[in-house]
């Protein structure tokens, strides 16, 4: 194994590991959470103290592999097989990919845009256009997994 | 020996620098979000602008987003189908696709942005197979399973909006909604539980596998790209073949990083990298008309960036601050304000049913508010447990419920059609009731006050059965 393919490998594996202390992090702070909350129903299950004990742990993980990342920019080190052509893949001719005639695609396209402007306009006087302003301006908390 | 340092600088720079659809990217996310100062604030911008659906994911959560999401709009509107058909939000995808299709990926699509740059952290990478392209399907699962399926189940059936997306999977939201949210408001941290272990958990594993697989969120999950897709064979813009150059090499389709078998396909993103590989000159970009017309077209894009980000940060008007500013203190120990342990200042509503609710009457008593809307699955869930507690006790609590004040609902056949006996108010334009509470951008939000009128808690978030009772402890 040549320097280049071990440095990425081992630039890979510290990513994965950041990953799952990031991950192990956020899952023991739900669990000790909940542990709490089961004795006292205010108890919070996130909390500044609780999130900075495991910052602590992750964010010198995260630094390393910052660092060791713009280290291989730096050097020029990279994959360089990710920029070849995948050999190994089903491909379908070009030319095999519009059974429509040029005129009939350019018909649809016309229809649908018609038919996109006027769904719009209506849109605006249903109420629709409104409901995206009020869901989009006062957030369910919940619905954005804030929950 | 300067002359050769200026053109190895030149040459570092003429491979380095960013290409026309970077540039692109880039203007698409700060447009987006042109809403810069919220980051700072940790306020969502509530303008006008927030009723347009961009073409790319970018939730309308996010401090900085200036308009809204359209696949969050999307679930929004499939649960709502029993109130109205969300035509809008079916005109804007019918627009953007015929038009765009998944160009609107490879060129608008602040999440693509992020994945292209999150692939270049040097590492091993994953190229694209058989198996990948059969994993890309996952998407239209997913678009089928959580976007419309679970949206219209729990709307029209249950009366409950869920965006199932949202709420259990996207990414996007968690990185840009919940972290760029949280830091600024830490008492959000108390709301946090399940849902987001499950989202956070789910973000970093989408972020990971960026690193080593070519756009692998938008491959394998967004269920945006997967309706963008359906459209990609009709759309306007975007790479074209010329079918008579082409001699079916295949060089365009092996190079290229996304699962496509041909150019143009459901799985191109029009990115164009495939001309830099064709020998036959057989791929172009075609704009619809307007390729004479580049230089007039950036000049519109730069205008409506500087207004868009004048207008949100320094134009918009914040109605909460105006709401604060009519504030007249009230006589009492504790300092006047929304915090706990101040004292809210005496307020009056008109209930929909025509009473009124005053504070001032409410003296002695313990009183709770809740701020709640029609659209909010969770405050839905949460109001019947306090229907239950100011039923079981009427004579020691007063309790109001204050919808917001943006509603196309009639509040009260919908209070009336869930059997909820509770006074509810729906707050004024200038949002009067959530002003005085520190009413927040997101909802469910729950205030309590003793029997001395000071608040002891003024949460936003979810309250349980066990928390109320709590609370009504602690405030006795």
């Amino acid at each position: 194994m040549d320097k280049k393919r071990a440095a990425l490998i081992v630039q890979s594996v510290l990513w994965v590991m950041t990953a799952t202390v990031f991950i192990a992090s956020v899952v023991s702070i739900y669990m000790s959470g909940m542990s709490l909350k089961a004795e006292d129903p205010m108890a919070d299950i996130y909390s500044i103290e609780a999130i900075g004990q495991r910052a602590v742990i992750v964010l010198p993980f995260l630094g390393i592999c910052i660092a060791n990342s713009v280290l291989l920019v730096v050097l020029g080190m990279k994959d360089e097989n990710a920029d070849k052509a995948a050999l190994h893949v089903d491909i379908t001719k070009n030319t095999e990919g519009s059974p429509w005639p040029a005129d009939k695609i350019r018909t649809a396209r016309m229809a649908g845009i018609a038919l996109a402007v006027i769904c719009i306009i209506i849109g605006i006087f249903n109420g629709s256009m409104r409901d995206v302003f009020i869901k989009a301006s006062k957030i369910c908390t919940e619905c954005i997994g804030l929950g | 020996m300067v002359n050769h340092m200026t053109n190895e600088k030149t040459a570092w720079w003429g491979s380095r620098r960013p290409t026309k659809r970077r540039i692109i990217q880039l203007y698409s996310a700060l447009l987006y979000n042109a809403h810069i100062k919220g980051f700072a604030e940790g306020e969502i911008f509530t303008g006008s602008a927030k009723a347009v659906c961009v073409p790319g994911l970018n939730c309308y959560s996010c401090p900085g987003a200036a308009f809204a999401c359209p696949l969050g709009s999307l679930q929004n509107a499939l649960g709502s189908l029993n109130k109205h058909i969300g035509f809008y939000v079916l005109g804007i995808f019918l627009l953007y696709g015929m038009l765009l299709g998944r160009t609107v990926c490879g060129w608008l699509c602040p999440a693509g942005l992020l994945q292209e740059l999150v692939y270049k952290i040097p590492s091993p990478k994953i190229k694209k197979s058989n198996a990948t392209r059969k994993l890309s399907y996952l998407k239209y699962v997913l678009l089928a399973i959580f976007a419309v399926v679970i949206p219209v189940y729990y709307g029209i059936l249950k009366g409950i909006p869920v965006p199932g997306f949202c709420k259990y999977i996207c990414p996007v939201g968690t990185l840009e909604g919940a972290m760029g949210l949280i830091p600024t408001n830490t008492a959000w941290l108390s709301m946090l539980g399940p849902i987001f272990t499950g989202k956070f958990v789910i973000m970093v594993a989408a972020i990971l596998a960026c690193i080593f697989s070519y756009r692998s969120f938008c491959r394998f999950l967004c269920p945006l790209g997967a309706i963008y897709g359906m459209f990609n064979s009709l759309s306007i813009i975007g790479v074209k073949v010329d079918y008579g150059r082409c001699n079916s090499c295949g060089a365009c389709i092996r190079n290229c990083k996304m699962d496509v078998k041909r150019v143009g396909d459901h799985e191109c993103i029009h990115c164009g990298q495939c001309r830099g590989f064709c020998h036959q000159d057989a791929i172009r970009f075609q704009l619809g008309g307007l390729e004479n017309r580049k230089k007039a077209l950036a000049g519109v894009a730069i205008v409506l960036l500087v207004c868009m980000l004048a207008w949100t940060n320094f134009l918009s008007p914040s109605a909460k601050e105006k709401a604060l500013q009519t504030l007249e203190p009230t006589e009492s120990d504790a300092p006047v304000g929304f915090h706990v342990g101040e004292r809210l200042p005496d307020f009056a509503v008109t209930c929909i049913d025509g009473s009124t609710f005053d504070l001032a009457d409410t003296k002695g008593k313990v009183v709770f508010i809740n701020l709640w809307a029609t659209y909010c699955g969770p405050c839905v869930k949460e109001l019947p447990l306090f229907d239950k507690l100011y039923h079981e006790n009427e004579d020691d609590i007063a309790m109001i419920a204050v919808h917001a004040n943006l509603t196309t609902e009639d509040v009260l056949a919908y209070v009336r059609e869930k059997g909820w006996d509770i006074p509810f108010a729906i707050d004024d334009s200038d949002e009067t009731v959530f002003g005085i509470v520190n009413g927040s951008l997101a909802l469910p939000q729950t205030i309590v006050l003793n029997r001395k009128g000071e608040v002891i808690y003024n949460q936003v978030g979810s309250v349980t059965e066990e928390a109320l009772e709590a609370l009504y402890e602690q405030a006795k």
